[in-house]
């Protein structure tokens, strides 16, 4: 991407004439995203989901898929009872059997195994071109973040991030903080993977964001919702995320998207989570005084309950980037480029040197987003504070 | 009563449990049995509690009504079906003619903005947002400008007493200036009614008795129809024209502070009124004989007893001439009346007739 060379002083001069056109570049992709690529998608999805004959009604696509992959789990499901069946009413029984718990025999465990991963192949041979053509646009703009963080010439990136990081935590040793970790990216030769890394988190966090917090919404306002949701958040939170990337990887390739899905679902529970707590959390007289003078629910959501929750959901962002980093070298497994993938390398060599100059990378960017976002959490808190 | 009804309660209660439908078919059967305690006989048989057992209450327009009651005898729900912040089980909340249960909850939600203002216990302002911004909120609901309904704060702002504190957060003032704004968020509204919760009863007495002024001045000035709760006896008979006395959910007695103090309804009430300071609360007009003649000393018929007593104490064997408001005399006052009347009732006598 970077061929600028400056060899003269008029080189200036032309590098200043070219930012129109990358600024250009940057919003073109983000805008065909928005308008092309994801009403595109979208279409496609439905059609996918309705049939090729989008306007006679399902006689393709996914119902279809449905009723094979029905029929086919049920064959399974349905062996599995004949197999026990058979099992229970041919085995010798004896004493030894109160020492041998009845486990199911192998042709039983076959059956079973197979009952997932046959639809499962069935599913993923169908439609995983579909599946890897429709996540196109979020790669591409993944891409086209990088190649802006790239084509930005290092004092203005810098300046920009410590720019940023002033105007979250209004503290100079945070900015001191962030100049450090940037100057130690720049030593050790880390920019390209660091902005590979940041351009995967900002995804991955939007992403994060734009689902988690509207989920907690709905949470809050419901109990069902709530309990539908919370034992969903449990097992994101707690399956090994290798289970979770085998389908994924099958589904999507070895691809940044699959690292994308892998950071977002370990990631995303703590901000749906906080959302939920922070506005249950409110205290009840406020509501109900907003109550008693007539509001919307949508007055009193980002009226009332939205501010009164905002430090808890500020907590949930926070934890969520902190995991999201903490899932880098994960991702990189799967095929996401970055700081985790250097690690990762580093690991395989058993370097220890090179694995902590890309650790301690991916630490330090962490400490600094950690110490402004939870200034910022304390400064929208400055009304609580007695003042006499 | 001659005034016109604003605010009438009709057959109101309210069962709070699992189902509160089928406990009521208990309660309505129950009824005619005459069960001694309703409410302990329905939790312990049937695991409901009865929070409000048919209320019949006419609060009077442009007046201020005391709804008092100790904890758990159901006061802060009543005024909450008002608004119908909670839904009755069965029963009728008139407002104004209307029937405001009848109501869909986006007509409720336009009534609260125009007719029904509340004030809180614990304040319940919005810590995120400014003196002025807190008094503005319920015209901010109502879509109004932002800089329109902060001018009409303002004004009420300033009414209270805070001018000057405009932009300060509701956690940099004091209990008492919390519950201005609190108050003058509900009068900002305009509302022909006023519904306090308990309004000063998280104040200390000083600022209570000052906040009870601040009201007692502004109703004198905006004869607002003014539903106000209270657990304080004092309280109530300081500033309210009408009192109804609540007990496990039930309507014990209703009328003036006069008529509670002279005539209690029941051992309950007589318990509870033993302790007042009669000599504060009593007018000239009870307690005078009715038709008498009597000396020089000249007593408007709403002054109460205590003062009365400073202005009679020149002669104190003398009798004092009660006139009412246009100086026609309509009784006499002795000091043997008034002692009789202003003494604490011994235990025998409490239930009963004070100076009858």
């Amino acid at each position: 991407m970077n061929e600028l060379k400056f060899s003269s002083i008029s080189d200036i001069g032309i590098f200043f004439l070219t930012i129109p056109g990358h600024l250009f570049n940057l919003l073109k992709s983000l805008v065909t995203f928005a308008v092309i690529d994801l009403p595109l998608f979208m279409w496609g999805v439905l059609q996918w989901l309705w049939g090729d004959n989008f306007f006679d009604g399902p006689v393709g696509g996914f119902p279809v898929i449905v009723y094979k992959f029905g029929t086919l789990l049920w064959t399974k499901v349905w062996s599995l009872f004949v197999g026990a069946w058979q099992y229970l009413t041919h085995t010798q029984w004896s004493w030894n059997s109160l020492y041998e718990f009845p486990n199911l025999p192998d042709k039983i465990r076959t059956e079973f195994i197979d009952g997932i991963n046959q639809p499962f192949a069935f599913f993923a041979g169908g439609y995983s071109l579909d599946i890897k053509g429709g996540v196109r646009p979020l790669i591409n703009s993944m891409n086209d973040l990088r190649d802006f963080i790239d084509f930005l010439p290092w004092p203005i990136f810098f300046a920009l991030v410590l720019l940023g990081v002033w105007a979250l935590a209004r503290k100079w040793s945070v900015v001191v903080l962030g100049a450090v970790a940037l100057s130690y990216i720049g030593f050790f030769n880390l920019m390209e993977p660091a902005s590979q890394t940041l351009s995967l988190m900002v995804l991955s966090i939007v992403i994060c964001v734009v689902i988690g917090i509207p989920l907690g919404i709905l949470m809050s306002r419901s109990d069902a919702v709530e309990a539908a949701v919370k034992p969903v958040l449990d097992i994101m939170q707690t399956m090994p995320s290798f289970v979770y990337l085998i389908p994924v990887l099958i589904l999507f390739g070895v691809s940044p998207v699959a690292g994308l899905i892998a950071v977002f679902i370990y990631a995303a529970p703590p901000v749906v989570r906080l959302t939920n707590l922070g506005i249950r959390l409110v205290p009840f007289d406020v509501v109900e005084a907003s109550h008693a003078f007539g509001s919307t629910y949508i007055q009193r959501l980002f009226g009332v309950l939205i501010p009164l929750a905002l430090p808890n959901i500020f907590a949930g962002i926070n934890q969520t980037i902190m995991m999201a980093l903490a899932m880098v070298v994960i991702a990189a497994l799967v095929g996401a480029p970055g700081l985790g993938a250097d690690v990762l390398s580093a690991q395989g060599n058993v370097n220890l040197a090179r694995g902590l100059i890309s650790g301690t990378a991916i630490a330090l960017i962490a400490i600094v987003i950690d110490r402004s976002l939870h200034l910022l959490g304390e400064r929208m808190q400055e009304h609580r504070k007695v003042g006499h | 009563m001659s005034e016109n009804i604003k605010v009438s309660v009709k057959n109101l209660y309210k069962v709070f449990g699992p189902n509160p439908l089928d406990a009521m078919e208990h309660v309505t059967s129950a009824e005619g049995s005459s069960q001694p305690n309703l409410k302990q006989w329905l939790l312990r048989e049937h695991g409901h509690v009865l929070g409000l057992n048919n209320i019949n209450i006419d609060m009077p327009e442009k007046k201020l009504q005391v709804i008092m009651g100790l904890s758990g005898s159901g006061k802060s729900t009543l005024i909450r079906h008002i608004n119908r912040l909670i839904e009755p089980t069965v029963g009728q909340v008139v407002i104004d003619g209307q029937d405001v249960l009848q109501m869909s909850m986006d007509d409720m939600r336009r009534f609260r903005q125009n007719n029904l203002a509340m004030v809180f216990q614990k304040f319940a302002l919005l810590p995120h947002q400014t003196v002025i911004d807190n008094t503005a909120y319920g015209l901010l609901l109502q879509g109004i400008p932002r800089s329109e309904a902060r001018k009409r704060a303002q004004r009420w702002v300033e009414r209270v007493g805070l001018g000057g504190f405009e932009k300060q957060y509701p956690s940099q003032l004091s209990g008492g200036q919390q519950q201005r704004v609190g108050l003058a968020r509900a009068l900002t509204m305009d509302t022909d009614i006023l519904l306090m919760d308990e309004a000063f009863s998280a104040l200390d007495p000083l600022i209570r008795t000052d906040m009870q002024d601040v009201l007692l001045d502004l109703q004198e000035e905006l004869n607002k129809t003014i539903i106000f709760i209270t657990h304080d006896l004092d309280e109530a008979l300081r500033i309210g024209d009408d009192i109804a006395i609540l007990r496990d959910g039930a309507l014990v007695q209703q009328g003036s502070p006069q008529s509670i103090i002279l005539d209690p309804a029941d051992e309950y009430v007589s318990d509870f009124i033993m302790d007042v300071n009669r000599g504060r609360v009593l007018y000239a007009r009870s307690v005078m004989d009715e038709g008498a003649t009597g000396g020089e000393v000249q007593i408007p018929e709403t002054m109460v007893l205590e003062e009365a007593l400073q202005l009679m104490k020149g002669d104190p064997s003398a009798a004092a001439t009660v006139v009412d408001k246009s100086g026609k005399p309509i009784g006499a006052l002795n000091f043997r009346k008034m002692i009789d009347a202003m003494k604490r009732p011994g235990k025998e006598t409490a239930s009963g007739n004070v100076y009858g």
